[in-house]
C-alpha cells in the first residue's frame, strides 16, 4: 500500500510479524485493543496509537503527535514497481526521516546487484540501504551526520551499459 | 441555694435561647434577603462550544433553566443538547445568528427567560446588546452598557485610569489623524513605538514602528484595518513596551461599591496576539508586587463604574513597571485557572451579581492556593502558521485524573464549523505547585485524543517541554522568540503512525466488504466505497 505523509510516499506491507516500509524490513506486532485503539511493536519499541478514518485520510495519534496520513491511488505505486525492472538508475533514499551514518561508496565507485551503499539512522537504529542493481555511483548528496528527510536522493546509481 | 442554682441554670437558658433566636432570626432574615434577591429563573446563553456548555453547567447547578441558540451549522452542537430548550437563531454567518441581537432578545421572550448570559466573545462587550437586552426588560449578566461604552473605546479608558492614578503605557491622550502628532509623540517617546486602533482587539489594527521612516505607512495601514475591523478610524499611539509580559487581574464588583481582585493570570503565552497558555500565580509577581498591581485593577474597575466580574489587563515590563492595557468586561476564556486556585465559581459569582447579590467575601478572605495552568485546544494547524482547521470528530477520548478539568464543546461526531473561533476545548490542571502543574498537563495533553481536524496539542506539549518556559521566561514574544524557524511536529514515530494507517485502510475494506454480504442486495453504490473500487485494480 502507497501512503504518503506531507506529501512524501511510504510504501508500506506488513506481515503477521514484520512490516516493510520503502523496502526496509523491521520486527513488527500488532494487537488490536479497540476500534480505534492499537499496540503496535516495531524493532522492540511498543507504542499505543489511536486512530480514525475519514475517507482517504488516517487520523493517527501517538504519544501527543498527530499524523494525518492519506492514501494515495495504488495503481501509481503498482506502476512504479513496474518500472523498477529494468530500470536504468537507482535512486536511494531512507526509508524514514533520520541522519546518516556512513557512506559505504564513493563517487564513481562500480557496485554490484545487493551491494551495501549507505547506512542511515532513523527510529533509533541503524539501517544500511543496498544496490538493487549493479551500475556505478553518479551522484552522492549526502554527509555523515546530515539529517535527512525520507524523500532525499542521497545516492544515484546508474546501471551498467553492458548489463 | 436552690433559688441561686436555678437563677444560673435559667441564665444560661436564657443566653442558651438568645443564641438560638438569633441564629434562627439571622437564618432567616438571610434566606429572606436571598429569596428577595433572585429573581433569575431563566437564562438564555448568546454563545456556542465550551463556554455555553460551561454556563448551562453552573445554571443547572444553581436550579436555573436554561435555553441555548444555534445556526444551521451547530444544529447538533454539545450546547444545544446540553441546555433544557434550544433556539434557531439564524442562518451559520455570525451575523446572521450569534451576533443577530434581535433574533437572540426575541428568542429569550419567547421562551420567557428573565436573563441573558453573553458569554465571551460574539455579542459579549456590545454596549449596543446589553442595552436592548436591558430595554427589553431582561437581565443582562455583566455591567452597565455605560462602563462597556467607557471601557470598549482605548482612548477614554486610558484618560480615565490616568485620572484615578492607574499607571498607562506613555502615549497620546486620544486619537489624532494629524501625522505630524505622531511623528513628534513618536519622537518624545523614543522608537519603538505602537500605533493602536483606538476600538481594537485581537492585535487587529496594530502596528509595530521602529523607525521615523515606517511611521506613516504603519498609520495608513492601522487606520484600513480599523475601518474594516471595528467601523472606525480612530488611531493613537504610545510607547512599544519590548518583551513585556502580559498578567491580568481577576476582579469582581457588587452594585453595592463592593470590589475585590481574585488575583493574576499570566497569559504571554501567544501566538497572533492570541493567547494559548494561561497560569497562575505568575512566577514574575512578588507578593507586594501582586498587591500594588491588585489594588491598581480594583481601582481600574471602580473608576470606570463597572460591576460583575471583569479582567483587568497589564503589561509588565522587565523591571516591574506594570501599564493598564484594557478591562475585559466579560468573562474570560481563561477563568478556570482563577477557579481552581482561589475555589472561586466565577460564572455563580457573575449570576449572583447579577441577582443583585452582594460579594459573598471581601479581599482578606481571598487565597491563592497551588498553581493552575490552562491550554487552549484549537482545531489549528500549528505547522502552518496556526491556521484554523476544520472537520468532524472522530474520535474523543477526554483526560481524566486528580486536578484535572475539561472544558469542552465538542463530542465524537459534532462538526468543527469553519464560521467561528476554532476552540474546541480547554484542558486546565491544578497541581500543588507550578511543576507539578506542568507535569500534569503534559500527561493531559498526552491523553487528550481528539481525531478529525488538527489540534495545538503536539505543539503546547513542545511549549511546556521547552527549558525557557520552564525557568519561568514567559514574555509576549515567547513563541517568536523559542520557535523562530515555523514548527514542525515531531517525526520520531511516524513509523507507528505508517503501520496504522495501513492497518486502519485495510480494516475499512473489510468492513465495507461485510456490509455487502448481508443477505438483501442492495444498489452497488450504495455499498461500494472507495475502497472497494480501488481494490478492484489489484
Amino acid at each position: 500500500m502507497i501512503l504518503s505523509y506531507k506529501g512524501k510516499s511510504f510504501e508500506i506491507e506488513t506481515n503477521e510479524n514484520s512490516i516493510k516500509i520503502n523496502g526496509v524490513t523491521y520486527p513488527f506486532s500488532l494487537e488490536k485493543c479497540s476500534d480505534n485503539i492499537l499496540k503496535i511493536n516495531i524493532n522492540g519499541n511498543e507504542r499505543v496509537v489511536y486512530f480514525a478514518n475519514d475517507g482517504m485520510i488516517s487520523h493517527i495519534f501517538i504519544d501527543g503527535e498527530q499524523y494525518l496520513v492519506q492514501k494515495t491511488d495504488d495503481s501509481s505505486g503498482i506502476q512504479e514497481t513496474e518500472n523498477n525492472e529494468n530500470k536504468s538508475e537507482e535512486q536511494i533514499k531512507p526509508p524514514m526521516p533520520g541522519s546518516v551514518v556512513k557512506l559505504l561508496v564513493q563517487q564513481g565507485q562500480k557496485v554490484d546487484e545487493g551491494a551495501p551503499i549507505i547506512v542511515v539512522e532513523a527510529m533509533k537504529m541503524e539501517i544500511t540501504l543496498y544496490s538493487s542493481i549493479s551500475g556505478t555511483v553518479t551522484e552522492i548528496n549526502a554527509e555523515a551526520g546530515q539529517q535527512v528527510d525520507a524523500d532525499r536522493v542521497l545516492v544515484v546509481i546508474k546501471r551498467n551499459e553492458n548489463d | 441555694m436552690h433559688i441561686e442554682k436555678a437563677i444560673g441554670i435559667s441564665k444560661i437558658l436564657f443566653v442558651y435561647i438568645y443564641v438560638c433566636f438569633r441564629k434562627y432570626f439571622k437564618l432567616n432574615f438571610f434566606n429572606f434577603v436571598q429569596v428577595k434577591l433572585i429573581m433569575i429563573k431563566k437564562v438564555l446563553v448568546a454563545n456556542r462550544s465550551e463556554i455555553a456548555c460551561r454556563i448551562i453547567k453552573a445554571c443547572k447547578e444553581l436550579g436555573i433553566r436554561t435555553v441555548a441558540i444555534y445556526s444551521d451549522v451547530d444544529r447538533h452542537a454539545l450546547h444545544t443538547l446540553l441546555a433544557d430548550e434550544a433556539v434557531y437563531v439564524g442562518e451559520s454567518p455570525p451575523l446572521k445568528s450569534y451576533l443577530n441581537m434581535e433574533a437572540i432578545i426575541e428568542a429569550a421572550k419567547k421562551t420567557n427567560c428573565d436573563a441573558i448570559h453573553p458569554g465571551y466573545g460574539f455579542l459579549s462587550e456590545r454596549a449596543e446588546f446589553n442595552r436592548m437586552v436591558r430595554d427589553s426588560g431582561l437581565i443582562f449578566i455583566g455591567s452597565s452598557p455605560e462602563s462597556m461604552e467607557l471601557l470598549g473605546s482605548k482612548v477614554r479608558s486610558r484618560q480615565t485610569m490616568m485620572n484615578s492614578g492607574v499607571p498607562v503605557i506613555p502615549g497620546m491622550k486620544s486619537a489624532s489623524k494629524d501625522i505630524s502628532e505622531f511623528q513628534s509623540v513618536a519622537q518624545e517617546l523614543g522608537y519603538p513605538v505602537l500605533v493602536k486602533a483606538s476600538d481594537g482587539g485581537g492585535g487587529k489594527g496594530m502596528r509595530i514602528v521602529h523607525s521615523k521612516a515606517e511611521l506613516e505607512d504603519a498609520i495608513n495601514s492601522a487606520m484600513r484595518e480599523s475601518i474594516s475591523a471595528f467601523k472606525s478610524d480612530a488611531i493613537y499611539l504610545e510607547k512599544y513596551i519590548e518583551s513585556p509580559r502580559h498578567i491580568e487581574f481577576q476582579v469582581a464588583a457588587d452594585n453595592f461599591g463592593n470590589a475585590v481582585y481574585l488575583f493574576e493570570r499570566e497569559c504571554s503565552i501567544q501566538r497572533r496576539h492570541q493567547k494559548i497558555i494561561e497560569e497562575t500565580p505568575s512566577v514574575a509577581l512578588t507578593p507586594e508586587l501582586r498587591k500594588k498591581m491588585g489594588e491598581a485593577a480594583v481601582r481600574a474597575v471602580k473608576a470606570a463604574g463597572y460591576t460583575n466580574l471583569g479582567t483587568v489587563e497589564f503589561l509588565l515590563d522587565k523591571d516591574g513597571n506594570f501599564y493598564f492595557l484594557e478591562v475585559n468586561a466579560r468573562i474570560q476564556v481563561e477563568h478556570p485557572i482563577t477557579e481552581l486556585t482561589t475555589g472561586v465559581d466565577l460564572v455563580k459569582l457573575q449570576i449572583h451579581i447579577a441577582n443583585g447579590g452582594e460579594l459573598p467575601f471581601a479581599q482578606e478572605d481571598l487565597q491563592q492556593n497551588g498553581h493552575a495552568i490552562e491550554c487552549r485546544i484549537y482545531a489549528e494547524d500549528a505547522e502552518r502558521n496556526f491556521l484554523p482547521s476544520s472537520g468532524k470528530i472522530l474520535y474523543l477520548r477526554e483526560p481524566t485524573g486528580p486536578g484535572i478539568r475539561f472544558d469542552s464543546g465538542i463530542y465524537i461526531g459534532s462538526e468543527v464549523p469553519i464560521f467561528y473561533d476554532p476552540i474546541l476545548a480547554k484542558l486546565i490542571v491544578w497541581g500543588k505547585d507550578r511543576e507539578e502543574a506542568r507535569r500534569r498537563m503534559i500527561n493531559a495533553l498526552k491523553n487528550t485524543i481528539i481525531l478529525g481536524t488538527k489540534t495545538s496539542i503536539g505543539f503546547m506539549i513542545k511549549v511546556l517541554e521547552h527549558p525557557e518556559w520552564i525557568a519561568g521566561n514567559t514574555f509576549t514574544n515567547f513563541i517568536e522568540k523559542n520557535f523562530a524557524s515555523s514548527y514542525s511536529a515531531s517525526e520520531d514515530l511516524l513509523i507507528f503512525a505508517l503501520a496504522a494507517a495501513e492497518f486502519s485502510f485495510k480494516n475499512q475494506k473489510k468492513i465495507q466488504i461485510s456490509a455487502k454480504t448481508k443477505e438483501e442486495i442492495p444498489s452497488p453504490w450504495l455499498t461500494i466505497g472507495r475502497w472497494e473500487l480501488s481494490m478492484s485494480k489489484h
